[in-house]
């Protein structure tokens, strides 16, 4: 999604003074010039800075013409499929973070990777196949081979 | 020469080889695909790295970034869709020549280059970087300041976008890495609240998302159904000896440019490889072939972005200053195998760093059989649909992150700095600079603020050491040309009517 100019650089000023207002609440060193609150000061003034550029351009812009709209949804965005593809994507991983917990890596695993191929229009059975075949891949790689803990559930407990 | 023989046992062991082995052909497959670049294959790795020693996690990550590079030419030359970005520069010349049906020869003479340029860049990394080090053990917190500026400011130059979208990157990075505990006071620095972020934001999950993630969605966002035909390829062989022949002394010349511009901070293999395509045309005895099939471009280019690689890793291990993305990265994994880049890094780990320096040769050799094959298999490699290629990798980017520190708030990370990385791309803000600010951020930091207390906040403390003083100059002379360049630029467009 592309933002006009001049709205990001609105954006931008706006998220740069709230950096600038917050550092100031750090604590100072005592005897000190320069302490927590300088470097976030020097990197909000600059984004601000960077915002206010943008908005000068998007305005001069605007006067030559130019009549972007404040956001403009990119073409993909056209088609309903695409927004359900991306937004699987986003799913995909919030469902890892809120249920690998609870189910357990394999299972999680299976379940992400099915409804994903899915959702990109696989063949139900090779997704299927695929969506198997990765967590036990994967349970061997990493956690019988890397030792890393993943999350334990049902089907972890069963294979140990 | 006892440290030569200690550093090739630690390579010639049987778990270092599988490593590199199995890195090479990762690094090859990544490259191969289209829209997954070297620096991917790389982040993808890092996880993995964790579990092994010192020489095989560096070797890795050295061995998949050297092929991906080259394997990025395979679908440049038979799709005209360059594989990383490092392969843009002469994808029209090697597709030309592809369609006159001697992809051989494109192939031939990017694979060879590519292992020569790397094996070339290796010795001189091995030669500059020990000049460096000698040099730089008697810089302080100052000049490290500097050079960290100068990085900083060399990434925001040669990055495409203007001024104040590179600008903006290097602060968005420069923000990330203030997050955490500060240094001075032990003050907790947009934390949020969250015990998680103490430690600052987590760098390889922050690189998962920002290189992959972000690629997945943009990947998943247009036509899955790309069918491509892929073109018959003939003898290799023949071709490569024939490309050493003629054109070695753009080879050698080649490849000490791509080494240089790989060790300046910011500017990789892509650029390399375009600097060195252009004055092959210019130097060129037959300039007026470029453009249609001529595998002179090839030849230089080839080798450039491969000793670019290489290159990259001076800076990396004598100042902790990554000479790009990929070693960026390679930083954070070498600081966790406990070798500290530093300009005593060969007296300290002197075996390790020279283990680490054959390694990467030994890549470059056995990039030449496995390239071959790759080459062969490419009609596999690049018809394995998107559609099945995305989720696994998103897969991939989960558990990967979640390895790392065996937390779930590490997949978090990797979540928002891939939406972000998504959205600064969309809004042409380049990523690279940022990548950058999140590396450089705490030296940077670190240093001003050791070097104000030993002066007691005099600004003049700066400029006092000679070698302070040029990179402070060089520094602020930088930052006045880009301002000066942005203003006129923006002047100009003014005057243009669109």
């Amino acid at each position: 999604m592309k933002i006009n100019d001049a709205f990001l650089g609105l954006i931008l000023l706006v998220v740069g003074a709230a950096i600038v207002v917050h550092a100031q609440t750090f604590p100072v060193m005592a005897g000190m010039q320069y302490g927590p609150e300088f470097f976030p000061t020097i990197i909000g003034g600059g984004i601000a800075l960077c915002g206010l550029g943008m908005m000068a351009n998007g305005v001069v812009a605007r006067r030559n013409g130019a009549l972007d709209p404040w956001v403009t949804v990119p073409d993909w965005m056209g088609s309903r499929i695409n927004i359900v593809r991306a937004l699987g994507i986003l799913v995909a991983v919030l469902f890892y973070i809120v249920a690998s917990p609870i189910l357990g890596f394999m299972l999680t695993i299976f379940l992400t990777t099915l409804g994903l191929l899915l959702v990109l229009a696989n063949r139900l059975w090779l997704s299927i196949a695929i969506a198997l075949i990765l967590p036990v891949v994967l349970h061997f790689g990493f956690s019988v081979g890397l030792r890393v803990p993943l999350p334990r559930g049902v089907i972890e407990k069963l294979l140990t | 020469m006892e440290q030569f023989a200690d550093a090739l046992s630690l390579v010639l062991r049987v778990d270092v080889l599988i490593t590199i082995l199995l890195s090479a052909i990762f690094g090859l497959f990544v490259g191969s695909v289209p829209g997954l670049t070297a620096t991917m294959s790389v982040a993808l790795l890092v996880p993995i790295t964790f579990f092994l020693d010192p020489v095989p996690a560096v070797a890795a990550i050295a061995t998949a970034s050297a092929t991906a590079i080259f394997a990025g030419d395979i679908p440049g030359a038979l799709l005209r869709i360059p594989g990383t970005p490092a392969s843009a520069a002469y994808v029209d010349e090697a597709y030309a020549l592809t369609k006159q049906g001697k992809s051989e020869v494109a192939l031939g003479t990017s694979l060879i280059t590519a292992s020569l340029g790397g094996l070339i860049g290796v010795l001189l990394l091995a030669v500059f970087a020990k000049q460096l080090a000698a040099f730089a053990v008697k810089f302080s917190s100052v000049e490290y300041f500097w050079l960290g500026c100068l990085g900083l400011t060399a990434a925001v130059a040669v990055s495409s976008a203007s001024l104040s979208r590179g600008a903006l990157s290097l602060l968005i990075g420069l923000l990330i890495s203030t997050v955490g505990i500060d240094i001075a006071t032990g003050h907790p620095r947009f934390t949020f609240g969250q015990m998680n972020l103490l430690d600052g934001v987590s760098f390889v999950p922050a690189m998962i998302g920002m290189f992959a993630l972000s690629q997945v969605l943009r990947s998943v966002t247009i036509d899955l159904d790309v069918k491509v035909p892929v073109a018959k390829i003939g003898s290799l062989s023949k071709q490569m000896v024939g490309t050493v022949r003629v054109y070695w002394k753009n080879i050698l010349r080649s490849s000490v440019l791509g080494n240089l511009l790989g060790a300046l901070p910011g500017a990789g293999a892509d650029i390399a490889a375009w600097v060195a395509f252009s004055l092959s045309k210019r130097f060129s005895k037959t300039p007026e072939k470029f453009g249609t099939g001529h595998p002179e471009g090839i030849a230089d280019a080839g080798a450039a972005n491969n000793a670019a690689v290489a290159g990259a890793w001076t800076p990396a291990l004598v100042f902790g200053i990554p000479g790009d993305t990929v070693t960026a990265i390679a930083i954070g994994v070498m600081m966790l195998k406990g070798i500290t880049p530093s300009p005593r890094v060969f007296e300290t780990d002197g075996t390790l760093v020279l283990a680490i320096f054959l390694a990467f040769a030994l890549a470059n050799l056995i990039m030449i059989p496995l390239g071959m094959i790759a080459i062969r298999l490419a009609r596999h490699a690049l018809s394995v649909p998107t559609r099945i290629l995305m989720p696994i990798i998103l897969i991939f980017c989960i558990v990967g992150s979640y390895a790392v520190d065996n937390t779930i708030f590490s997949v978090w990370i990797m979540l928002a700095l891939g939406v972000l990385a998504y959205l600064m791309e969309e809004n042409d803000i380049p990523i690279a600079p940022a990548i950058l600010g999140i590396v450089l951020g705490k030296v940077i930091e670190k240093n001003f603020l050791i070097t104000m207390l030993k002066t007691q906040g005099d600004v003049i403390g700066f400029f006092d050491r000679p070698v302070a003083a040029v990179l402070g100059v060089v520094t602020l002379l930088l930052w006045s040309f880009l301002i000066i360049r942005a203003i006129r630029g923006t002047t100009f467009r003014q005057d243009v009517p669109s």
